[in-house]
């Protein structure tokens, strides 16, 4: 029997030698409970220079690094050196995984490519993720900005009478590292169930991965039926979903669900409870064909019922009357958010290193037969070298390695 | 040709609407046989919700549904009714995964919940995904995408300064929530291959959001600090946003990171002298003097094509591409566009009564080279027979007979 104590994946070996548009595919494998190694160079991740930073503006310590290399282990190896570049292909003919970030013409010269790496490990899945796959602009660079607005995402983000506006946090590396790891895992699930155990080549284009996330809210064939590009359209996006302002200035979410039931009836209900006048009355209101062209008017009464009651109030209130009403959470808010708490979801992870703990945020699912979340730290450079070589390769440590 | 990764793994999908079956979709493309479960009393209403071709349409010509159902098999069985829901017990013995995202305890209700699934069939992996999971005081709260988006803090975090939120495009989470569900699912497949144990999955659509914050969390965690909305600038790079472009509402994506591609980015602007000019010649300069940077970029690029000004600058070694519309997806990009084969669209078509030719997107990651083929989402109750009598071994008279009671319907 398998010990799934600390994982699913427990046992899966990867190998991380991603940039930056890949980070989070690795720490969603350690999450999983695989055994990840980020292979540093010897003068360190460039990870670990990018901001914001534990100790203020100008820090040294970043929580870049610390949240997207949670729970992988560190080697450091000089890939330019021939010693270094054979212990890497040494590694890699041990892991399951390797994941990896370079123009197929750069893997090839670097001897990272798939038909090589395969020859000797044909278990491999090896995964590569590129701006642009390997398609006619395969060789141009990009960062997420170019990312998110060459996927269509960024041009629908924002309030029409202002420039477009790239989405927080990086969402065009979420995407390219989420389709990354979990084509990852149906190669390794695939290769569980083949009785050969073939590995795959797994290429993920993060400009495809970023369209991907624009499906329906710009439904192609909007344009290939209607001839239409939809475009950002702020608060006043499609349907009944916008943001108001409640009493106590705090935004909420107020979607009155589409389809011809009884919900509708739900909200006028409410309205004339709170003694609110509006102009929505009749049976035709109830069809959603007849209140989409009288949105104004529909907004009118929900902004008049969010002024009247702080936010707490709205929501509860609106969900006990089965509308899709939602607070728009920051940081803070979420920190108190009793759902959030009551499930566990933020965790505290001690770093040695800082000597205090740090709250992460967990793994978004419960398994009845494992578990699932990050259990250690992001790795100090080059601080698992010796125990990876030993563990994955057999080999003593010599103490530095090149 | 070599199979498909998951040929052979079998789900019975009582997802709808958008965040479930672009799950199953994913498992559907990459070779599972994902059996997607209605009838014509319970029917998956988001085939009457959304862009309809021109005409009249009906429920399976819907532009949302048949985005999220591909490559899927469709049965159409009255789980109210003793003899339907003895259909979808069979169903499920013959099942790896059983996939819904109902709020509350719908599953239980039916009798369909993990225990009595696991009574029926031991090593069943099950994956329940509401909005706030299947615990917790909001268990039943529900949502769209996009007050899932709100919940999660993706709208507090970006944005123009002294601008309301607006916050990201509105279903972001109906198409990013699906990779963490797959990934669940793999790794349970990938269990039970190991141990031949199978398991419950109970996932939650906001927790998925939020894992999606990057540092935020943590930053808050140790300083305090909340993300400052700051326009489409970046702490790494400078410049870093979109300028205006020749033509109504076109812009394109610029992002400098080193002085070298500052330098590269100021010759192609045919003024290399910027490129020693004080105020720009760090990165700390540039970032100190962002608001002159920016207007000096936007005075160049707005007269420009955004195409043209993307190769000539990446041609530059400049990082650069265009705020893409639809149509800039369908029609100008060359990656995007391209014929379906290498590209990221594929036309599929459906002949007869509810004939559609509908643009839907391939799987964004391509296995050992091959894009995964695309078989148009089934209409409904197109598979009731080979199921049905086929899987399930229903004989002609018995079949015959559940249609004639309503079970099949």
């Amino acid at each position: 029997m398998v010990d799934t104590s600390r994982g699913l994946l427990e046992g899966v070996r990867v190998l991380d030698l991603a940039g930056e548009c890949a980070l989070f595919a690795g720490r969603m494998l350690a999450e999983l409970g695989a055994d990840v190694v980020r292979v540093e160079p010897p003068e360190g991740d460039a990870v670990r220079a990018r901001g914001p930073f534990f100790d203020g503006p100008d820090g040294l310590v970043s929580l870049y690094h610390l949240h997207f290399n949670a729970g992988k282990r560190a080697l450091t190896l000089d890939l330019a050196t021939s010693e270094g570049a054979v212990l890497c292909r040494r590694l890699i003919d041990a892991a399951d995984v390797v994941l990896l970030t370079s123009t197929p013409a750069a893997l090839e010269a670097d001897g990272l490519d798939y038909r090589t790496l395969s020859g000797s490990n044909p278990g491999l899945v090896h995964v590569n993720v590129t701006p642009f796959g390997d398609g006619p602009m395969g060789e141009y660079r990009a960062n997420d900005l170019v990312i998110t607005a060459m996927g269509g995402l960024m041009g629908l983000n924002g309030l029409p009478e202002d420039p477009p506006n790239v989405p927080g946090a990086e969402q065009g590396y979420h995407m390219a590292s989420l389709v990354a790891a979990s084509t990852a895992l149906i190669a390794i699930a695939g290769r569980e169930r083949d009785p050969e155990r073939r590995g795959r080549e797994v290429t993920v284009s993060a400009q495809e991965a970023a369209a991907m996330s624009t499906v329906q809210t710009a439904n192609a064939n909007y344009y290939a039926w209607h001839g239409d590009a939809p475009r950002r359209l702020g608060m006043a996006s499609t349907g009944s979903r916008s943001l108001f302002q409640c009493a106590d200035q705090k935004w909420i979410s107020f979607t009155i669900p589409v389809g011809t039931g009884p919900l509708w009836g739900h909200f006028t209900d409410w309205l004339a409870e709170l003694g609110i006048a509006h102009e929505c009355h009749g049976e035709e209101w109830f069809d959603p064909r007849y209140r989409t062209p009288r949105l104004d008017t529909v907004n009118a009464a929900i902004r008049t019922l969010c002024a009247r009651l702080p936010r707490e109030a709205v929501f509860h209130e609106g969900q006990r009357r089965r509308l899709l009403v939602m607070p728009v959470n920051d940081t803070a808010d979420l920190f108190e958010d009793a759902q959030l708490r009551d499930r566990g979801f933020f965790r505290e992870l001690e770093h040695p290193a800082l000597g205090r703990s740090l709250t992460v945020p967990g793994a978004p699912y419960r398994f009845t037969a494992g578990q699932a979340g990050i259990t250690r730290p992001a790795p100090e450079a080059g601080e698992h070298t010796a125990e990876v070589l030993e563990e994955w390769l057999g080999q003593e440590s010599t103490g530095e390695t090149s | 040709m070599r199979p498909l990764p998951l040929e052979g793994v079998r789900v019975a999908d009582f997802c709808w609407l958008i965040v479930g079956p672009a799950s199953t979709r994913i498992l559907a493309d990459y070779g599972a046989d994902v059996i997607k479960i209605e009838s014509a009393s319970a029917m998956d209403n988001i085939r009457t919700t959304g862009v309809q071709p021109p005409g009249p349409g009906s429920v399976n010509t819907n532009g949302v549904f048949n985005d999220v159902n591909t490559n899927k098999r469709s049965v159409t069985i009255n789980i109210n009714t003793p003899a339907g829901l003895d259909l979808l017990k069979r169903l499920v013995m013959q099942s790896d995964v059983v996939t819904n995202n109902f709020t509350g305890d719908r599953m239980d209700r039916w009798g369909l919940g993990y225990e009595d699934l696991r009574a029926l069939k031991p090593d069943i992996i099950m994956l329940t995904m509401p909005v706030m999971g299947t615990t917790g005081p909001y268990v039943r709260y529900g949502s769209y995408g996009n007050g899932v988006i709100g919940y999660a803090g993706m709208r507090m975090n970006m944005g123009f300064p002294g601008r309301p939120p607006v916050g990201i495009a509105p279903l972001y989470s109906d198409f990013s929530v699906p990779y963490f569900a797959v990934s669940a699912l793999m790794a349970a497949l990938y269990h039970r291959e190991r141990t031949g144990e199978g398991q419950f999955i109970d996932l939650a659509q906001m927790e998925s959001a939020v894992a999606m914050l990057g540092t935020d969390i943590m930053e808050y965690s140790a300083t305090g600090a909340m993300p400052t909305p700051d326009g489409n600038r970046a702490r790494d790079f400078a410049p870093h946003g979109a300028y205006p472009c020749w033509g109504e509402d076109r812009w394109i994506a610029i992002a400098v990171r080193t002085d070298e591609e500052w330098t590269a980015l100021a010759t192609a602007m045919g003024r290399p002298a910027l490129a020693t000019d004080s105020r720009f010649a760090t990165f700390e300069a540039r970032q100190a003097y962002e608001d002159d940077l920016d207007a000096l970029i936007a005075t160049w690029t707005s007269r420009h094509d955004a195409w043209q000004l993307t190769h000539l600058l990446q041609a530059a070694g400049v990082m650069a591409g265009p705020v893409e519309d639809l149509e800039d997806m369908l029609v100008r990009d060359p990656h995007l566009a391209a014929p379906s084969s290498t590209g990221h669209f594929e036309r599929v078509s459906r002949e007869g009564e509810d004939s559609v030719t509908f643009t839907t997107h391939r799987q964004p990651s391509r296995l050992d080279g091959e894009s995964m083929a695309l078989r148009v989402s089934p209409v409904m109750g197109e598979h009731n027979e080979e199921v049905i009598r086929g899987l399930l071994g229903v004989s002609e008279d018995d079949y015959a007979a559940l249609l004639a009671d309503g079970v099949i319907y």
